[in-house]
């Protein structure tokens, strides 16, 4: 036995202990009671004793000088009342931790956590299958282990102020993800085109492991199209309408979509931009030109647009598979598109998985629709797919994968720095979440509202995480967490700060010696 | 240990390890402040201790039913009559080995009290490497913070090199100095 506090107190929410130690909010404790061990968090600390307020009136007099001169004993002032919060102990029949809803009495020791009671806080231990590690517990050596299982079944979200390290977390549990003891089916849909340096895991030999070798595949935008025919009469219509598409021209391209549809079956292929086009065109009854005309300038102007292809389309199979990582880099297309290609992607994941789980899809029957696997889809800027205001096109389809994903095994990982605009539902269904730090307090309230599992007193800690720090909490651990998240295995991820003034001066110093290169001797010579 | 021309009473009454009643030598030339440091002379070395009060008991009742013949008749009694008894208090005791905070010995009655040279004092002060009042926390509840801003006064002029310490110390008793 440790002890490194005794308890003074407790209230219903909690207890205080004294202790000599400095505990930072988060931490873990422990407390016996009979044959268990109480796990307990640390909320937060405050002195036990003051000084006199006028021992600290002259910044040039050490208060504890003045303490020990006036008869004080100055260690009393060394000691921290600790408020904590009881866990619980860990019941290993169950795999959980059970609040023994009976608080420590005073003069209960407390003891600082050791591995042994820490690692509890994981439902998987790091090196099996099944588990990411992606750090340890703030101020112990303890591994900080996610449940793959959970994490990748139920959802996970990972929101972080700008600067707090969040794509650089996407890439630890990547690269978890990724490794031999998963050999998971990853997607990143990355508008900014920043996680390419991903690739290094497929020559990383650390990812190697008898027979496997991680891929990473890189889906450049110009390589990204939408068949016209994966396309519904709703989808055609918002994106030609622009608010002045009338009533008649929507009743025309219906007709002119359906009559294609039937054909589609016959023809067991996809209609092409032309074949619906003539279909249009077809309609003309003598009656109906000027909306025929102005149906037909609208579907020309969108399907000039390049990513709308008459074959090519979003290639599943090729896009997911175990042990292969897709980055599908959607930077430089406008946000609209992006939408688009999410919302078919989406859809045509779920209908796969959908279709595969429920045999309608095989090997031989739509073998482009067979996807046998579960996925996992990582969204970067998930607050553009499912906005909590305004309208975004993958909006529905993207919360109908968060709530019946699970049983078709799609797994969604939703990443934002502006959670307040991101759809709270959305974000709710998000069973496992990776939250860093966050400043704006409309976006402290919004993850307050829609995650659950973390108690108040830890999301209070949101503004003062450091960089690379994550409160943890969900299905995939067993209570929440404070993680320092891990050093990266590959190169560090294109979203780190520019050093602006570096590069203003390399390039002014540039342009300097140039010009001094170029300029006449006689012009530098201004006689002063 | 003092010379006969130095003392300045004696101790006339013990009211327990601490607190004393010390009568001023007749015809004493300077009167004693609350605050001022004197030595109770003991067995184990000087009792330094703090001069917290006076008391003149002048029993004005009684004189004026004396008869004048009965005033001469009491005359060695009546010279008390304007005597001054000072109330002392021991902080600690100062010997050639050591100086100690704190008494557990009383001294006798009839000891001989006298005012401390400052030397004294600043010995008393600085014996523990660095200087110290920490008898002020320790007999702040039997001293009162009066008595004790009184000693601080004291101190002030003794030890100069404490005076950065004693000006917190000394708004801090003037605050009412709760902890």
């Amino acid at each position: 036995m440790n002890p490194v506090g005794v308890v003074l107190t407790h209230t219903r929410e909690g207890f205080s202990f004294v202790t000599k130690h400095s505990f930072a909010s988060g931490e873990f404790v422990y407390y016996r009671l009979g044959g268990d061990r109480v796990l307990a968090r640390v909320r937060h600390t405050e002195p036990l004793r003051d000084y006199p307020v006028e021992f600290l009136l002259d910044p040039e007099v050490d208060a504890g000088d003045v303490a020990v001169f006036y008869g004080l004993d100055a260690s009393d002032y060394q000691f921290y009342r600790v408020h904590a919060r009881v866990v619980g102990y860990f019941d290993r029949i169950v795999n959980e931790f059970i609040n023994p809803r009976v608080m420590p009495l005073s003069g209960t020791r407390i003891e600082r956590v050791d591995d042994t009671i820490l690692s509890d806080v994981n439902r998987v231990s790091a090196s099996e299958v099944g588990s990411a590690h992606i750090g340890t517990i703030l101020g112990t050596k303890t591994d900080a282990v996610l449940s793959v299982r959970e994490m990748v079944s139920q959802h996970l979200s990972i929101i972080a102020a700008t600067g707090a390290g969040k794509s650089y977390t996407v890439g630890v549990i990547v690269e978890e993800l990724i490794s031999a003891k998963n050999m998971a089916s990853v997607l990143i849909f990355d508008p900014h085109g920043e996680y390419g340096v991903l690739s290094d895991i497929q020559n990383d030999h650390s990812f190697w492991e008898e027979e496997y070798r991680p891929r990473v595949r890189i889906v450049k935008p110009e390589q990204i199209k939408i068949r016209v025919g994966d396309l519904t009469p709703g989808d055609f219509i918002s994106i030609m309408d622009e608010g002045n598409m009338s009533e008649k021209m929507k009743t025309l391209f219906m007709r002119a979509y359906e009559s294609l549809k039937k054909d589609e079956k016959r023809l067991t292929r996809s209609f092409t931009k032309n074949e619906l086009r003539e279909t249009i065109e077809g309609l003309s009854d003598g009656t109906n030109e000027p909306s025929i005309a102005g149906l037909l300038w609208r579907y020309d102007r969108m399907v000039r647009e390049k990513i709308f292809d008459d074959y090519r389309s979003i290639p599943l199979r090729e896009y997911f598979q175990p042990g292969l990582l897709t980055i599908m880099d959607v930077s430089g297309i406008g946000e609209w598109k992006q939408q688009w290609i999410a919302t078919i992607l989406l859809r045509q994941l779920f209908d796969a998985r959908e279709g595969t789980d429920n045999e309608r899809y095989s090997e031989e029957r739509r073998p482009e629709r067979y996807l046998p696997h579960p996925v996992f889809v990582i969204l970067e800027e998930a607050h553009r797919f499912a906005p909590q205001t305004g309208d975004a096109k993958s909006r529905q389809i993207l919360k109908k994968i968060l709530s019946e994903g699970r049983k078709f095994g799609i797994g969604v990982c939703m990443v934002s720095q502006r959670p307040s605009k991101l759809d709270a539902d959305a974000l709710s269904q998000c069973m496992t979440q990776v939250t860093m730090r966050i400043i704006n307090p409309s976006d402290q309230k919004q993850i307050g509202e829609s995650i659950e599992s973390v108690s108040r007193d830890l999301l209070d800690e949101l503004s003062a995480l450091a960089r690379g720090q994550a409160i943890t909490s969900g299905v995939a651990i067993n209570t929440p967490i404070i993680v320092e998240i891990r050093e990266r295995r590959t190169t560090q991820i294109r979203g780190t700060s520019k050093d602006a003034p570096r590069v203003w001066r390399e390039q002014m110093q540039d342009e300097r010696s140039e010009t001094i290169e170029t300029r006449p001797s006689y012009e530098l010579d201004v006689g002063v | 240990m003092v010379d006969d021309d130095a003392v300045f009473g004696e101790v006339v009454r013990v009211d327990g390890v601490n607190a004393y009643v010390v009568r001023a030598v007749f015809g004493s030339s300077r009167e004693s402040g609350v605050g001022e440091f004197v030595g109770v002379e003991s067995a184990e070395g000087v009792v330094v201790s703090v001069v917290t009060g006076v008391e003149r008991l002048i029993p004005e009742d009684v004189v004026s039913m004396l008869s004048f013949e009965m005033e001469s008749k009491y005359l060695p009694y009546s010279a008390d009559l304007g005597t001054s008894y000072y109330l002392v208090f021991g902080l600690g005791l100062l010997s050639r080995e050591c100086v100690r905070y704190g008494l557990r010995v009383a001294p006798q009655v009839r000891s001989r009290v006298w005012r401390l040279e400052d030397d004294v004092i600043r010995k008393f002060h600085l014996s523990f490497g660095s200087v110290s009042i920490s008898y002020f926390n320790r007999y702040r509840e039997a001293l009162g913070d009066d008595v004790l801003l009184a000693i601080v006064d004291e101190l002030w002029r003794v030890l100069p090199e404490a005076q950065t310490m004693l000006v917190p110390v000394r708004k801090y008793l003037r605050g009412g100095g709760v902890l």
